[in-house]
């Protein structure tokens, strides 16, 4: 940062946080395939109960 | 109030997915009776030997008219009793279970077959095991010193070489 000007700083304080933001929409969808996975590939397949 | 972008974009997110859960969930729930057991019906746990059911020659797997197959079974400090159920695969199986003492849970290893076993209750389960296999029956509801031994053994064959 101490090699940036005072422009460049403020561009990256004030952008938004993509990186970021790409590794929750990832570990959202990887969450959310597990769920379904746990879902129909193991509870479902073992036969419904009720 | 104020909430940051980044963080109303996750609760979008959050709200999403949970959103997908609980439809799946409603949807198997009330297109294929996917829920948890239930079933009321009384019975007087100090007479289950007497009883028309639960009587010890009444007690193991029997096929029904209807192409199922209905398991009777007691449960008891410290076992299941009979000890070896034997039915067959790809068949509607319902099970009966009633508690000739205190509350027990019953859960066959790798499939959905579990529930409790209250006293004064007949618990049923209906389910298809949909491959063949030896399953480990357990009690999951402390029952006293020996429920660590508390087991019994359900097998499951092929529809063609089972015998009702």
């Amino acid at each position: 940062m101490a090699d940036l000007s005072e422009d460049e700083q403020r561009r990256l304080m004030t952008a938004p946080p993509r990186g970021t933001l790409v590794l929750m929409l990832l570990l959202a969808a990887a969450f959310l395939l597990a769920w379904l996975y746990l879902y129909f590939g193991v509870y479902w397949l073992r036969g419904l109960a009720s | 109030m104020h909430i940051d972008p980044s963080e109303r974009k996750w609760i979008y997110v959050v709200l999403a997915m949970s959103a997908i859960f609980l439809a799946v969930i409603v949807y198997t729930a009330v297109v294929y009776n996917a829920a948890p057991p239930s079933n009321v019906e009384t019975i007087d746990s100090a007479q289950l030997h007497l009883s028309e059911e639960f009587a010890e020659d009444r007690l193991g797997a029997r096929a029904m008219p209807d192409g199922s197959v209905r398991v009777t079974m007691v449960a008891a400090r410290y076992g299941f009793f009979p000890r070896n159920v034997t039915v067959p695969a790809e068949t509607p199986v319902t099970f009966r279970w009633a508690t000739l003492d205190v509350l027990h849970g019953v859960h066959a290893e790798g499939t959905n077959m579990a529930t409790m076993i209250v006293p004064g209750f007949v618990s049923q389960l209906r389910t298809v095991f949909p491959k063949p296999g030896v399953y480990q029956v357990i009690c999951n509801e402390f029952c006293g010193v020996g429920h660590d031994y508390m087991w019994s053994q359900l097998t499951v064959v092929p529809k063609a070489e089972w015998k009702g």
